[in-house]
């Protein structure tokens, strides 16, 4: 804040929140490319290109290559470890992807 | 030059009489307005749109380029101006499907010994003739919490009733069971208790201390004031028992400080004169009041001259309270503590307690209510000991706590720190527990006013006692 | 039963004969084969030649819901070694008869052990390197253990401990064994050079730390074994230009970094402006300055020139190898097709579909000549 002084904790919190700038250099560290995405790896929404055209074609045929290593595991449950039965029997993604099921903690 | 939007309901700026304060609504975040940021929010603050350029040509000759400049990007960073038109408060649309229990409410007897006259409890019967919590209720109801609490450090449990020691035998096996199962699972336990006092002896005393337990003594002020509503099956006012019972207990208690809870009603309002009563007389070591519950019998319902009476009386304690603080002193006034706290932190709050959340009541049939308020009442409940939380149907009312569209709340200046107010209240009033507690919005607006005065009183010449004071009171702890 | 003197030296001359042809005929007749891998565990072996799966061995014991990973055939192209089970366990499995000669569990005890596709074998097959990845799981946490290459005798059979194992840094992918038997290469951050025998770091070639003026710091996938038939390992990369402009077309390069194993040599060549997804790539047996990279399109690079080639796919692929004569690209992995390329051409020349359709994922596609 320029001028408005803070005058509780939340305020405090605020007043200290990173500017445009601390949030700029974040982004700038994700230009390379490794795998199909960047290092950032969001996973599906974009390719390096910020297009879609390099992302896997369908996107159904990238879902166990990158959840199997855990490449993005925020998109899918944890197949490595923590729940390793979740597309069982669902062998081609491409054909069969809406036979998978969410998960839920326990 | 695109035009900036004004979101007139994100602040509530106070003006006191040597400054002027900003209150950011979506953070509780309290901001100094300095002079020229404030005239800037007196110049934006009527027009929906406004362009950048405009504001500096208003300003230009009387207040500094740049200053106007700064100003402007202080208000953008809080959003009261912003790239795209303001989007209505709806609440934050989670969907609710954990219920992170802290605390268990069980309700050992639905019977009590007294018959104060406004008790908003449904299923009230004698002590002898009360529904009794069975102990393998309790056992499931704690193994409910330590299941549903797993990532809780500490839990608590609550005694209620009708009058909880009227069912000793319960309270002893049950705290036990839950003794050695915390510690079975690493947890550390909080026990408490709220209770009329009059069955009380020092040797139930001895056994609440050496247990820990936080003890409330429902207590409504002097005699007279007492007297009036607290009153035995035959009619007699209870004030001699209770406060000589209090004196024993007072006398005795070591593990933790005690405190009154206080129920004001029709006639009854001298809200200092009760609190000097209770904290200086009898020696509580805090007070806490409450209005009493929406009543149909309207004999004891606060309305109109009588509540403004009560709540004039509440800021003059209030008043007391700050007198007290800037002596580095809390004077035990704990409702004006909380908002304090409240303040200090800065809290947001999306739902107006933890009720469902991360407290659950038990009733004698297992059953799981929002809180020790609701049991025996006639809403419906959300699941049972045996069976588990119904979270389909809790996560559902919950969601609909949270949903502020076609509610007052979602244009209301304290909507994050009332946030709706007591579902038991709004069920008592309006027969819905999510209709916002209209009949006290005014008041509760004013209440908020008044703490900020207060807080930055006490933030200028007194803030060591809201370091001391103020900051380790979180209802987290 | 009696033979007649007079009848068996003329039998056993008849059969000695016969014997000779046929080795003979097995020799003439030897052919490449594709071995990959895909859900729910299945090793796949194709006949390239005859475009047919020929072999879809299950996995035994394994699971069901997550795709085998890197796959090493044995040097006589007997046995496939195979990263199954959550990356937890390497079966190897007779080409053949499918039975699982050799087995080795990484986890033990309560640390879990996993690989992630770091494996090789010895050239003369004797040892099998799997880097391992191990975690203690203990009541209350989780504890990082240091990871390390296990080295297992591949004659052990089915409950095969590590003979010995090698400390190693995180992040390793790719184990490449030198045909000399004496250089383990480890790409994680860097390219190690590693004693098989001890782990001692005979020294490394830089990828993290490779330094050129005007250039950031390359990235590449180091996942993808598939240098068995030219001895050459081969991954395609991306760096930054700092000496250009940041919206120029040439602020990022795509290119070809090699190392040959036998020589320890490196060799790059940045070929084109970052255009397109790079995913794997494979060096020619037969042309060793040609290589084939492949995502979602085929692409035949010129590493002399930096000229490139480039088809479009009608889906992705992962994984890249070719014929042992040079002639047909072989594209597999990601979905459950292995498609044949003409590498003059590269024009579409068929394709197999693993049994059921199952995906490939992340398996290896590797080529044995048996």
């Amino acid at each position: 804040m320029n001028r408005l002084k803070p005058l509780n904790k939340k305020a405090h919190q605020i007043d200290q929140a990173p500017d445009d700038d601390g949030v700029e250099k974040v982004v700038a560290m994700s230009a390379s490319v490794v795998g199909c995405t960047t290092t950032f790896d969001p996973g599906w929404e974009l390719d390096a290109f910020g297009g879609v055209a390099g992302l896997c074609q369908p996107m159904e045929a990238d879902l166990y290559g990158c959840s199997d290593p855990c490449w993005w595991p925020a998109q899918v449950p944890d197949s490595m470890n923590s729940h390793r039965s979740w597309s069982e029997g669902v062998d081609s993604a491409t054909l069969d992807w809406t036979k998978l099921q969410s998960v839920f903690p326990k | 030059m695109a035009p900036l939007h004004v979101d007139a309901r994100s602040f509530h700026d106070l003006r006191l009489p040597d400054r002027r304060v900003l209150l950011h609504i979506p953070s509780t975040g309290l901001f100094d307005l300095d002079p020229v940021t404030a005239e800037v929010l007196d110049f934006v603050r009527p027009l929906s749109t406004v362009q950048a350029d405009e504001v500096r040509r208003r300003f230009d000759g009387h207040a500094p380029a740049d200053s106007v400049s700064d100003a402007l990007e202080d208000l953008r960073a809080l959003g009261v101006l912003r790239p795209d038109p303001a989007v209505p408060d709806h609440g934050p649309g989670v969907k609710v499907t954990e219920f992170p229990l802290s605390t268990l409410v069980l309700n050992v007897n639905t019977g009590c010994n007294l018959s104060c006259t406004y008790c908003y409890k449904e299923d009230l019967a004698t002590p002898s003739k009360g529904q009794k919590l069975a102990l393998e209720t309790a056992e499931q109801a704690i193994e409910l919490l330590l299941r549903e609490g797993a990532k809780r450090e500490r839990v608590s449990i609550v005694f209620f009733g009708g009058e909880p020691l009227s069912n000793m035998p319960l309270i002893r096996a049950a705290t036990a069971y839950a003794e050695r199962r915390c510690a079975e699972e690493g947890k550390a336990l909080d026990l408490s208790l709220t209770t009329n006092a009059t069955l009380l002896t020092e040797a139930l005393i001895d056994w609440f201390d050496a247990h820990r337990f936080g003890i409330s003594i429902s207590l409504d002020g002097p005699q007279a004031v007492h007297d009036r509503r607290r009153k035995t099956i035959g009619g007699q006012g209870t004030y001699e028992v209770v406060a000589a019972k209090t004196r024993l207990l007072l006398s005795r208690y070591r593990s933790k400080p005690v405190g009154a809870r206080v129920t004001l009603t029709a006639g009854y309002t001298d809200v200092e004169a009760i609190h000097c009563h209770l904290k200086d007389e009898l020696g509580f070591a805090e007070v806490g009041f409450a209005p009493v519950t929406s009543n149909p019998v309207d004999t004891f319902n606060l309305e109109g001259a009588e509540l403004r009476a009560l709540f004039e009386s509440m800021k003059r304690l209030g008043r007391a309270y700050r007198d007290a603080a800037l002596r580095g002193e809390n004077n035990g006034f704990s409702n004006m503590h909380q908002l304090m706290s409240d303040l200090y932190e800065g809290r947001r709050k999306a739902l107006p307690c933890g009720a469902g959340l991360g407290l659950l009541a038990v009733d004698h049939q297992g059953e799981l209510n929002l809180c020790h308020r609701f049991t025996g009442s006639e809403l419906p409940t959300f699941g049972n000991v045996r069976e588990g939380i119904a979270r389909e149907r809790l996560g559902s009312f919950l969601e609909d706590a949270l949903d502020r569209s076609n509610r007052g709340c979602s244009t209301c200046r304290i909507r994050n720190l009332c946030a709706g107010g007591c579902y038991h209240e709004s069920y008592a009033h309006f027969s819905d527990p999510h209709s916002p507690v209209y009949h006290y919005c005014e008041l509760l607006r004013e209440w908020v006013d008044f703490g900020i005065e207060i807080y930055l009183e006490l933030l200028d010449k007194n803030p060591a006692f809201l370091h001391r004071h103020v900051s380790h009171r979180s209802p987290e702890l | 039963m009696k033979i007649p003197r007079s009848t068996f030296p003329r039998r056993a001359l008849q059969a000695g004969v016969a014997a000779l042809l046929a080795s003979l005929a097995a020799a003439a007749a030897a052919k490449d084969y594709i071995v990959t891998a895909c859900r729910p565990g299945t090793l796949v072996v194709i006949d390239a030649q005859e475009r047919k799966v020929v072999h879809a061995h299950p996995l035994p014991n394994g699971s069901k819901g997550h795709g085998p990973g890197a796959i090493v055939i044995s040097p006589d192209g007997k046995v496939a070694y195979v990263l199954h089970n959550h990356w937890e366990t390497v079966s190897g499995i007779d080409i053949d008869s499918g039975q699982e000669v050799f087995r080795a569990e990484l986890s033990a005890g309560s640390v879990r052990g996993k690989s992630f596709n770091g494996m090789d074998l010895s050239p003369d097959g004797k040892e099998l390197a799997v880097y391992v990845v191990r975690n203690e799981l203990l009541p209350g946490e989780y504890q990082p253990r240091d990871p390390h290459i296990a080295v297992f005798d591949t004659a052990a059979g089915v409950k095969a401990e590590p003979v010995r194992t090698l400390p190693a840094p995180r992040r390793v992918g790719n184990l490449l064994w030198a045909p000399s038997g004496k250089t383990l290469y480890a790409f994680g951050w860097e390219m190690l050079k590693l004693d098989p025998q001890t782990g001692a770091v005979q020294g490394m070639h830089p990828f993290r730390s490779w330094k050129r003026t005007g250039f950031g710091q390359a990235d590449t996938l180091n996942f993808w074994p598939q240098h068995e038939q030219s001895g050459v390992f081969v991954s395609p990369y991306f760096v930054p230009r700092t000496d250009r402009k940041p919206d120029s077309p040439e602020a990022m390069k795509a290119g070809l970094w090699t190392l040959d194993l036998k020589t320890d040599k490196v060799a790059f060549k940045e070929f084109e402006n970052a255009s397109v997804v790079l995913f794997s790539s494979v060096v020619n047996p037969m042309k060793q300055h040609e290589v084939f990279t492949v995502f979602n399109q085929l692409t035949r690079t010129d590493m002399r020139s930096g000229k490139s080639e480039r088809v479009d796919l009608d889906h992705s692929f992962y994984s890249v190898n070719m014929s042992s004569d040079g002639r047909e690209v072989y594209i597999g992995g990601a979905q459950g097709e292995v498609a044949f390329y003409d590498a003059q051409s590269l024009k579409k020349l068929g394709a197999v579909q693993m049994p059921g359709g199952a995906d490939q994922s992340a398996s290896s596609l590797r080529v044995v000549r048996r």
